[in-house]
């Protein structure tokens, strides 16, 4: 026990990088003000629920339209954060091999890397879930009991979805580093997938059998919420599972025992069997010289048994200083999965968003019409949300935020080469855009032939994400320029964890989010041309940033 | 060819480098040699213009690295003491990269690569990721992209650490063939008998000031350098007075 509260602190302290936050006074300073805007917006969350909710006053409403909810979300998010956090740790985690050589048992290593995804987690659950819990309980006048073991519940809530998460990432990172030359490209996209595939089932695997065409022009916040509500309950998985939220709210005696039976005894299996995967997994690294090989040949398809034979060696053709740089920024993009993962998961929600629209719009419309309805936006501009809501999709990839500090340990080798900085900067920047604007290009063609855009909404459709895009590409730079990490043991430290990700994730954010929010809010009479004048004034302010940006001495 | 003036160079209050002055002829293999922290691999950095200098001077054939780092950067390499490589590349891709960094034609770079992979046993590998490489592995390659495009200036931050025997031999080839092409190499080491053997100039650093900077053979007369080393960081008077001597 006591080794492991050691690890504990020891990885707490790794993730939290207390240490390293201390030398830095910046960005301890940038930390705190993310802090506090975090805190802030969660206040807001929390009067806005209870604004919403407080009127019914009704207790079952409240369970089935906000807690169920609440509570199935959360087990997704745990269960994604097992598979894409916990098995990265689980299967990729450079430092266990000198830990595997201390005399500690390899499930209490496996407990004291988990503990932190736990924790976030389980801190993540509470905050979605209390105050709607808090909402129940104040409505059904539940006593001191009810907040004890609902407390419990939330710490227990994890355990099985992060466990279960971890197993499966790490035995789906293994598997995917075996296979074939195709399936070792697509390894990098079936993670990226999993998200917006969850997000497609979400909206087309509920049928909608209710009458939209009865839905006001007008809708209050509270309106919207029951209406979206009907589309959810409609699931056979959903009612399940809110039966059991039910039960187990309600204290129902043989619920709440099978529950704390099970989540140990489940719990305990899975982390055996974790174990087994990890130990198996280290007993046939010695077999790493070979598999890079075959990986190597994956990685570079030219080489191929036929054509290894055909080619020369040395295979060397000139390329320019700045295709060269771009090239390198590609291949590099394109060999690191979490790299590619965080950042790519915005362009390809959007694919999947526009898939859905054309293939299923008879299902995606009803959701177009209730946002429409909300804003007020005339039935004429309507299709403008599509053109929204891939702007705001594409405005979440971002792959600059990462690309200085992905140089590491090698960034002094990089800076003794003849490179300019402005012949860097454009290396990253035309990563960044030769993945969004082709994509958004290709998006909202399709989007205008499917749904018949007029001509300046088919131009808007073509503008507003790419100069979004441009914006967002040119604040992960400014950012990472601003709080470079050369220091990082795991790519995942830069890609998830730093203050520049977070930082762009939220300018990318309250940009598109806030921009567009103020047009539907303010100006939905005038949606068009104003729309125009955005694309303008983000795209002004991109070239403004970019010019002070290139006088930065990187390099 | 390398010409350092009145080099100072302070991380905070630490003084890392003080008033450093020292000349590279062509042809010329200096070494620099000191205790743990005496200010060489920062003076190495600043002569490629990786870290910016507080004051003082560096100029590579007339060309100043602080008004024209590109130009010069050119025609420098360097080699990092771990090298930290592309590890999502393939050794041939890696050299492909440097090549076209350096703008060196197709067939120019073909004749170097080969010439180099052969010289320091690395066909075989470079098909290979560099994720695979040991360090030895990754250290060979660096250097093979360091010669790959001939500098004009080569330096290296403990460039031995690591290699095998046999690889520690080619090196050491390779940087007089190097020289003898009129180019020039500037290394730190820590092993004495390398740096004695194989450089025309030496400069000891101590506490980021020149203790001694000159001919390799002026410096050590009957002594051998690892003598004057221990007299250097054992004795300042001593040190003082065995220079003036």
């Amino acid at each position: 026990m006591r080794t492991l509260l050691i690890l504990l602190k020891n990885e707490c302290l790794k993730f939290s990088r207390t240490n390293q936050i201390r030398a830095k006074q910046k960005q301890a300073m940038l930390g705190y003000l993310l802090c506090l805007l975090a805190a802030a917006l969660y206040v807001f969350f929390v009067c806005k629920i209870s604004a919403a909710f407080s009127v019914s006053n009704n207790a079952e409403t409240i369970l089935l339209s906000l807690l169920v909810p609440s509570a199935f979300t959360c087990l997704v998010f745990d269960l994604a954060a097992g598979i894409l956090w916990g098995g990265g740790l689980a299967a990729f985690d450079a430092q266990m091999e000198a830990q595997l050589a201390l005399p500690v048992h390899l499930s209490v290593f496996l407990i004291s890397k988990i503990f932190v995804v736990y924790v976030t987690c389980t801190i993540l659950n509470g905050m979605l879930l209390f105050p709607a819990a808090v909402l129940y309980g104040a409505i059904n006048g539940c006593g001191m009991l009810y907040y004890i073991l609902l407390i419990a519940d939330v710490l227990v809530l994890p355990i099985v979805p992060c466990l279960l998460g971890t197993l499966a990432g790490a035995q789906l990172f293994r598997m995917l580093k075996k296979l074939s030359v195709l399936t070792a490209r697509c390894r990098l996209i079936i993670p990226a997938l999993l998200l917006p595939v969850f997000i497609a089932y979400m909206f087309l695997g509920f049928s909608v059998s209710s009458d939209t065409s009865n839905i006001s022009n007008k809708l209050s916040l509270q309106e919207f919420l029951q209406t979206a509500d009907l589309f959810l309950t409609k699931a056979s998985i959903y009612r399940s599972f809110s039966r059991c939220v039910s039960s187990l709210l309600h204290n129902d005696m043989i619920t709440t025992a099978a529950y704390w039976l099970t989540v140990p005894a489940a719990g305990m299996l899975i982390l055996y069997l974790l174990t087994r995967f990890c130990r198996r997994q280290r007993n046939i690294c010695s077999i790493h010289m070979n598999n890079s090989c075959i990986t190597a040949r994956r990685l570079n398809p030219g080489t191929s048994k036929k054509s290894r034979r055909n080619r020369p060696l040395y295979a060397f053709t000139q390329r320019s200083l700045k295709s060269a740089l771009a090239a390198r920024e590609r291949r590099r993009y394109f060999s690191i999965p979490v790299y590619f993962t965080n950042t790519a998961l915005g362009l390809l929600s959007a694919s999947i968003f526009v898939i859905a629209s054309v293939t299923a719009d008879e299902k995606i419309r009803p959701y177009i019409r209730l946002a429409a309805a909300y804003f007020h936006i005339p039935p004429s501009m309507t299709d403008l949300l599509y053109i929204y809501a891939v702007t705001i999709l594409t405005a979440m990839s971002c792959t600059t935020y990462a690309c200085i500090s992905i140089e590491g340990k090698q960034m002094d080798l990089l800076r003794s080469f003849p490179i300019k900085p402005e012949d860097f900067f454009y290396a990253k920047l035309r990563l960044h855009l030769s993945l969004s604007l082709p994509v958004t290009a290709i998006l909202n063609t399709v989007l205008a032939v499917s749904l018949h855009f007029s001509w300046p909404k088919m131009l808007l459709g073509y503008i507003m994400p790419s100069v979004f895009s441009l914006l967002t590409g040119i604040t992960g730079y400014f950012f990472n320029i601003r709080f470079p990490n050369f220091e990082w043991d795991h790519v995942t430290q830069i890609v998830k964890q730093s203050i520049p990700a977070i930082a762009s994730m939220l300018c990318g954010a309250f940009s598109s989010c806030g921009l567009i929010c103020l047009l539907l809010h303010g100006l939905s009479d005038m949606l068009l041309p104003c729309s125009y004048f955005v694309c303008a004034a983000v795209g002004t302010t991109a070239c403004i940033m970019k010019k002070h940006l290139c006088l930065e001495n990187i390099i | 060819m390398l010409e350092v003036k009145n080099l100072t160079k302070s991380y905070g209050a630490k003084k890392a480098v003080q008033n450093l002055s020292f000349t590279i002829q062509d042809g010329d293999i200096m070494g620099f040699v000191g205790r743990n922290g005496a200010g060489k691999t920062t003076t190495l950095k600043s002569c490629l213009g990786i870290i910016t200098i507080d004051s003082g001077e560096i100029y590579l054939d007339g060309v100043s690295i602080r008004q024209n780092p590109a130009a010069c950067k050119k025609h420098m390499a360097y080699v990092p003491d771990n090298p930290q490589l592309d590890e999502y590349m393939t050794g041939t891709q890696y050299l492909n990269f440097i090549c076209d960094i350096y703008e060196v034609s197709s067939q120019n770079r073909m004749q170097s690569i080969q010439r180099l992979s052969h010289a320091f046993r690395m066909e075989e590998h470079l098909k290979h990721l560099i994720s695979s490489y040991s360090h030895g592995m990754k250290q060979k390659l660096a250097l093979i992209a360091a010669f790959s495009h001939t500098p004009r200036l080569l330096i290296l931050d403990e460039p031995f650490v690591g290699l095998d025997p046999e690889a520690f031999l080619i090196l050491k080839k390779q940087m007089q063939l190097l020289c003898a092409q009129g180019s020039s190499v500037l290394f730190s080491s820590h092993i004495l008998d390398v740096v004695e053997k194989i450089c025309s100039t030496i400069t000891i650093l101590k506490n980021g000031s020149a203790v001694y900077t000159g001919s390799a053979h002026n410096l050590m007369g009957e002594k051998g350098l690892d003598e004057i080393f221990m007299e250097v960081n054992e004795d300042d008077e001593n040190t003082a007075y065995s220079f003036e001597k």
